[in-house]
C-alpha cells in the first residue's frame, strides 16, 4: 500500500488561493451561510474543473496531488439529468463497496435517490433529516424551485446542512467515500452533497509524549474538524486563517494550513503553499509523511519541522508567525519554520515561573551535551588521556576495566546499543512488560555484565548517564538525532581521542550552522544574532519583557535578517 | 517513490534530492546571502586572538620580554591603524573583493598577478597554520604522525568552505564567546601563582627590542588582509574601517592577560624560552580532584581556533582561485585549494618548530607589513587616482 507509484504530472490548477482562504477561513462576506461549522459557499463552480472545484465547495483547496487511475477515468464524466444513468454510473464506480447504500425514494412523480456509505455516514439522520422529509412533503411543494436550481432546492427542503453541489461522477463518488450523502433527483444534472458524515473519534486526552505539570491538557486527536476547533478555541480571531489542502491520489487527506495574518511573514506562507503543491503521493496516512516532503534538508538528522500534539504549542507558535499544518488522521501537528533552540524548550517552560524555567533550560543544555559527548569523552580519556584524570580516579577507572576484555570504544558501543534495544523495546511492548523490561535491562544487564567481566562498572554508569540525559531533551526527534549521532562521536573518540571528539564536534557544529527551516537559519536567533530572540533561547524571560505583538519570525524575515 | 521537485526548471540539478531550499532561498527577500559585519569582524578576531595567544605571544616575548604587554598594547595600537587602511581600500572599492579591486585599479595582468600573489600569501598562512596545529596537536599525541591530524583537519575545513561563508561566520559567532569565557576563567585560575613584581622594571628592553615585539603584533592585524578577499560577501563594506578600528583597539584587552600571564607565573627567562609560554601557564593549573592536567584541553581550544583560521584562509583561496579562473561557485574550489594547502603544509614538514617560529619572527613581519599595508595602501592609491581620472577623461571625452 504504501508503495509510490509516480504519477504523469498534472497541469498546474489556476485556483485563487484566495477563494479558499474565504471558504475555510475568514468571512469574506461572499456567499451564504449554510454551514454548521460557520464556513460561507463559493458561487456554483464551473463544470470543466470539476474535482478541484469540489474540493474548493468542501473547504480543500486545489488537487495537490493527480487523480489515481480508478477516478481518472470518470473525471470528465457529468452526472446527467437522468437519475436511472447516474445511478449506474455510481453502482459502476463504487462496485467494490458492498457498504454503500442507494436510497430510491419517490414522491408522486418524483424520483429521486440518496447515496451513502452505512459505515461512515450517519444513517439516522439521513432517514430523519433527508429520507422522511422528502417522503412526507407534498408533491406540488417539492417541484417548487427545482428548475432554479438543485442545491437551492435541496437547502430549501433538505434540513440538513451542505456541501456543495456536484457535476461530476469522481466528485460524486469522492463525496460518498467521504462519508457525506449524495442526493440526486430525476430531470436535474448534477447532485447535493449532503454533510452526513460521521465519524468516530478519539476522546480528547492528555498528550503522553507530552505531559506537563501545569498546563492545559487537551491534546490534538485524529480528527481534523475537533483539531481546527481546538486552535480556533485558543485563538478566536479572524486573522486566524485556514486553507485546507487535499493530499494524497488515493487518501485524499485533508491538510489544513493554519497561520495567523498580519503576524505569518506572506513569503513563508507562500512558499509553504508551494511545498504542499509539490507534494505527489498516493497515500498521507500521517503528518510524518509530510515531514519529510516539506523540509529543507531531508537526508539530514536533525528535523526541521517541529511536531506536536498540544494545541496551545501550536497556537503559541502562530502568534510567533509560524505555520502549523493540521491533518486528517493524525493527531500530530506541524509547525515550521523551527530553530534548535526550541528544541530544547516545553511547553511548560511558559506556565511556570521564569527563574525555575532558566535553571532547567541550563540544566536541559548541560545534559544535551552529555547526551552527544559523554560516552565519547570517557571513552577518548580512558584511551588516550588518562593523565588528565585526577590519580585516585585513574585508579579506580583502571582496576574497573582491568576484568574487561574489550577495548573501551567496543565496550561502549555495545553498551550503547543495548541500552538502545531496551529502550526501543521498551517502547514497542505493552506498558506493564516494557517496565519489566527495563528492570530486566538496568539489572540483568548492567549488574550481570558488570559481574561477568563484560562490561567495568563505570561504563555502565556512563551510559546510563547519557540514557538519562537524552531524555531530558523534550522533542523526541530531536533527542533521537542527537543519539544517532552519539555513536560516530564514539567512533571518533576510539580512534583519534579528544582530538577526534573537538573535530566532530566542530563538525556537527558546522553541520547545524548550514541548516535551514524554510529558509531560517537553525541556530538563529543566537547565530546569526537576533538580541530581542536571546530572551527566549538561554533564558526565559518574563513574559512582561518578552515582545509583544511582532511575531519573532516576521521581525527576523523583515528587519534582522541583514544584519545578522 | 514519486517525483519531487516536479515544478523545477530543467537546468536545476538533482531536484529530487533538495526539493526545497533552492526556491526559498531565491524567492524570499530578506534572506542573509552574505554575511554581516558582526559576523566577519567575530570571525577575525577570534582567528587572531586563537593565532596570537597560541604563537605570536611567544614570538613577543622572545622579543621583548616583560615588557611584552607594551608591545603588544602598542601593536594592537597600531593594527588598528593598519586595519583602518585595507578597510577603507575595500570601502574605496565599492564592496568588491581585493582581486577584483586590484583588477581594476592595476589593469587585468598586473591585477592578476597580485591577486596570484595574495592567493599564494593565504596558502602559506594556511599551510603554516596546519603544520603549526599538527605539531602542536603531537604534544598530547606524541606517537601519531603529524600527517594524520593535517588530513583530518583539513577533510573538516573543506567541508565547511564547502559549506560557504556563512557557515563559517555563524560557527565563529558561537565559537569565540566560549573561548573567551574559558580563557577568562584560565587567566582567573592562575591568579594564585601570579606575582605581579615580575613585570618590574618596566621598559628593561630595548626600543628595537620592543619595536620588533610591536612589528609582530602588527603583522598579525596585517593578516586581516584576508578580509579583503572576502569583502565582496560582507553585508555593509562601508562601516567596516570604523567598526574593524574599535575592535582591534578592544583587542588589547584579549591580549592583555597572555602577554602578562607566563612571565607573573615563570618569571622572564623562563618565559622568554617556552616555545608555548600560554599553554604551559594552563600546563600548571591545578584543579585537583577534577581534572589533573589542563593542558590536553588547551591544546584542544587551541584546535578549534586554529580549524577556524585554516577555514578562513581556504575560503580566501577558493576566491582567489575563483576569480583567476571563473565559474559558478566559489565553495567548488574547496578541494583544489586544499590540496594546494596540504601541499605546501607537507613541503614545510622537515621543519622543526624551532625553525617555524625563526621563520615567523625574523622575515614573516616584513612580508606581513608588504602585503598586508604596502600593497593595500598603493591599491588605495591606484583607485583614488583613477576615481579622479574617470570624470576628466569622461568630460575630455
Amino acid at each position: 500500500m504504501r508503495r509510490q507509484l509516480r504519477q504523469p504530472r498534472q497541469p498546474r490548477r489556476s485556483r485563487p488561493i484566495l477563494a479558499t482562504r474565504a471558504v475555510s477561513g475568514k468571512s469574506s462576506g461572499q456567499g451564504t451561510h449554510s454551514d454548521i461549522q460557520g464556513k460561507t459557499q463559493p458561487p456554483a463552480p464551473p463544470a470543466e474543473t470539476d474535482a478541484a472545484a469540489f474540493a474548493a465547495e468542501a473547504g480543500d483547496g486545489p488537487l495537490s496531488t493527480p487523480v489515481p487511475d480508478v477516478l481518472a477515468a470518470d473525471h470528465e464524466r457529468l452526472l446527467e439529468r437522468s437519475l436511472s444513468d447516474n445511478l449506474h454510473a455510481l453502482r459502476q464506480a463504487l462496485a467494490g463497496s458492498p457498504d454503500m447504500v442507494m436510497h430510491t425514494l419517490t414522491n408522486g412523480s418524483l424520483d429521486m435517490a440518496v447515496i451513502y456509505v452505512e459505515s461512515l455516514a450517519d444513517v439516522q439522520a439521513i432517514h430523519q433529516d433527508v429520507l422522511i422529509p422528502l417522503h412526507q412533503a407534498a408533491t406540488s411543494e417539492l417541484r417548487v424551485g427545482l428548475a432554479a436550481g438543485l442545491e437551492d432546492w435541496a437547502r430549501v427542503h433538505v434540513p440538513m446542512a451542505l456541501r456543495g453541489q456536484v457535476d461530476g461522477v469522481a466528485s460524486a463518488v469522492a463525496a460518498v467515500l467521504r462519508g457525506d450523502a449524495l442526493l440526486l433527483v430525476e430531470g436535474c444534472s448534477g447532485g447535493v452533497v449532503l454533510r452526513a458524515a460521521k465519524h468516530k473519534e478519539r476522546a480528547i486526552a492528555e498528550p503522553d509524549t507530552e505531559a506537563l505539570i501545569r498546563g492545559p491538557r487537551e491534546g490534538f486527536v485524529e480528527t481534523l474538524a475537533t483539531n481546527l476547533s481546538l486552535l480556533r478555541r485558543r485563538l478566536p480571531t479572524a486573522a486566524l486563517i485556514v486553507e485546507t489542502h487535499t493530499l494524497g491520489g488515493y487518501t485524499r487527506t485533508q491538510v489544513a494550513l493554519c497561520y495567523l495574518e498580519g503576524l505569518a511573514p506572506q513569503p513563508l506562507v507562500d512558499e509553504v503553499r508551494q511545498r504542499l503543491a509539490r507534494i505527489q503521493l498516493d497515500g498521507a496516512l500521517d503528518s510524518a509523511y509530510l515531514e519529510e516532503w516539506l523540509e529543507d534538508h531531508p537526508f539530514f538528522p536533525f528535523p526541521q519541522i517541529q511536531n506536536t500534539e498540544r494545541p496551545d504549542t501550536t497556537a503559541a507558535a502562530l502568534l510567533e508567525g509560524k505555520v502549523a499544518l493540521l491533518m486528517e488522521g493524525s493527531p500530530f501537528a506541524l509547525i515550521g519554520p523551527v530553530n534548535l533552540w526550541g528544541a530544547l524548550q516545553a511547553a511548560e517552560d511558559y506556565y511556570e515561573r521564569y527563574l525555575v524555567v532558566t535553571l532547567i533550560r541550563s540544566i536541559r543544555f548541560l545534559f544535551l551535551l552529555f547526551a552527544l559527548f559523554l560516552p565519547a569523552t570517557y571513552v577518548a580519556i580512558s584511551t588516550f588521556h588518562q593523565e588528565m584524570l585526577p590519580t585516585k580516579l585513574l585508579l579506580s577507572v583502571a582496576a574497573a576495566r582491568e576484568v574487561t576484555p574489550l577495548p573501551a570504544v567496543l565496550e561502549c558501543l555495545l553498551m550503547e546499543i543495548s541500552f538502545e534495544a531496551l529502550r526501543e523495546a521498551g517502547v514497542r511492548l505493552p506498558r506493564i512488560v516494557g517496565q519489566a523490561i527495563s528492570i530486566v535491562g538496568a539489572l540483568v544487564i548492567g549488574q550481570a555484565a558488570v559481574q561477568a567481566g563484560m562490561a567495568s562498572a563505570p561504563m555502565v554508569i556512563i551510559v546510563s548517564i547519557t540514557g538519562i540525559a537524552s531524555f531530558t531533551i523534550p522533542r523526541y526527534n530531536f533527542a533521537v538525532a542527537i543519539r544517532m549521532l552519539r555513536f560516530p562521536m564514539i567512533i571518533l573518540a576510539g580512534t583519534l581521542g579528544l582530538f577526534g571528539i573537538v573535530l566532530g564536534g566542530l563538525l556537527v557544529l558546522a553541520h547545524l550552522c548550514s541548516l535551514r527551516s524554510f529558509g531560517q537559519p537553525y541556530l538563529q536567533p543566537v547565530t546569526p544574532l537576533v538580541w530581542s530572540g536571546l530572551r527566549d533561547v538561554l533564558v526565559r524571560a518574563p513574559h512582561w519583557l518578552q515582545p509583544v505583538r511582532q511575531s519573532k519570525v516576521r521581525r527576523w524575515w523583515r528587519e534582522e535578517a541583514p544584519r545578522g | 517513490m514519486g517525483q519531487r521537485g516536479s515544478r523545477r526548471a530543467p537546468d536545476q540539478a538533482r531536484p529530487s534530492q533538495q526539493p526545497n531550499r533552492p526556491d526559498m532561498q531565491h524567492r524570499v527577500p530578506g534572506l542573509p546571502a552574505k554575511v554581516s559585519n558582526r559576523q566577519i569582524l567575530t570571525y577575525i578576531t577570534l582567528v587572531t586572538i586563537a593565532y596570537g595567544h597560541f604563537v605570536t605571544i611567544g614570538l613577543v616575548f622572545r622579543a621583548a620580554g616583560r615588557d611584552a604587554w607594551v608591545a603588544t598594547s602598542l601593536g594592537c595600537l597600531l593594527g588598528g591603524g593598519v586595519v583602518w587602511v585595507q578597510f577603507c581600500v575595500w570601502q574605496a572599492a565599492r564592496g568588491r573583493s581585493l582581486m577584483a579591486a586590484c583588477t581594476e585599479a592595476l589593469g587585468r595582468w598586473l591585477g592578476a598577478l597580485i591577486s596570484a600573489v595574495y592567493g599564494l600569501l593565504f596558502v602559506c598562512l594556511a599551510a603554516f597554520t596546519l603544520r603549526e596545529q599538527a605539531l602542536f596537536l603531537g604534544l598530547i599525541y606524541p606517537t601519531t604522525p603529524p600527517l594524520v591530524f593535517m588530513f583530518f583537519l583539513l577533510w573538516g575545513s573543506v567541508w565547511v568552505v564547502r559549506s560557504g561563508m556563512e557557515v563559517a561566520g555563524r560557527m565563529a559567532q558561537l565559537c569565540l564567546p566560549f573561548l573567551v569565557l574559558l580563557g577568562l576563567l584560565a587567566s582567573l585560575a592562575t591568579l594564585p601563582d601570579k606575582d605581579f613584581l615580575r613585570l618590574l622594571p618596566v621598559l628593561d628592553h630595548s626600543s628595537m627590542q620592543l619595536l620588533h615585539a610591536t612589528l609582530l603584533v602588527v603583522s598579525l592585524f596585517c593578516d586581516w588582509v584576508v578580509v579583503g578577499a572576502l569583502s565582496d560577501g560582507v553585508d555593509q563594506p562601508q562601516l567596516l574601517p570604523r567598526q574593524a578600528f574599535w575592535v582591534s583597539c578592544l583587542l588589547v584587552l584579549a591580549f592583555l592577560g597572555p602577554a602578562t600571564g607566563p612571565v607573573l607565573v615563570f618569571g622572564e627567562p623562563l618565559a622568554q624560552s617556552l616555545a608555548y609560554p600560554t599553554y604551559s601557564e594552563i600546563q600548571f593549573i591545578r584543579l585537583t580532584g577534577v581534572v589533573e592536567r589542563l593542558d590536553v584541553i588547551g591544546v584542544l581550544l587551541w584546535t578549534i581556533g586554529s580549524f577556524l583560521r585554516l577555514v578562513l584562509y581556504l575560503l580566501a583561496v577558493t576566491r582567489v582561485l575563483h576569480h583567476v579562473t571563473g565559474g559558478p561557485r566559489s565553495q567548488l574550489w574547496a578541494v583544489p585549494a586544499a590540496w594546494l594547502t596540504a601541499g605546501c603544509a607537507i613541503s614545510l614538514l622537515p621543519l622543526s618548530r624551532e625553525d617555524l617560529h625563526t621563520l615567523l619572527y625574523q622575515m614573516y613581519p616584513l612580508c606581513a607589513l608588504v602585503l598586508g599595508l604596502g600593497l593595500p595602501a598603493l591599491l588605495w592609491v591606484a583607485i583614488r587616482v583613477r576615481a579622479t581620472r574617470r570624470p576628466q577623461q569622461q568630460a575630455a571625452a
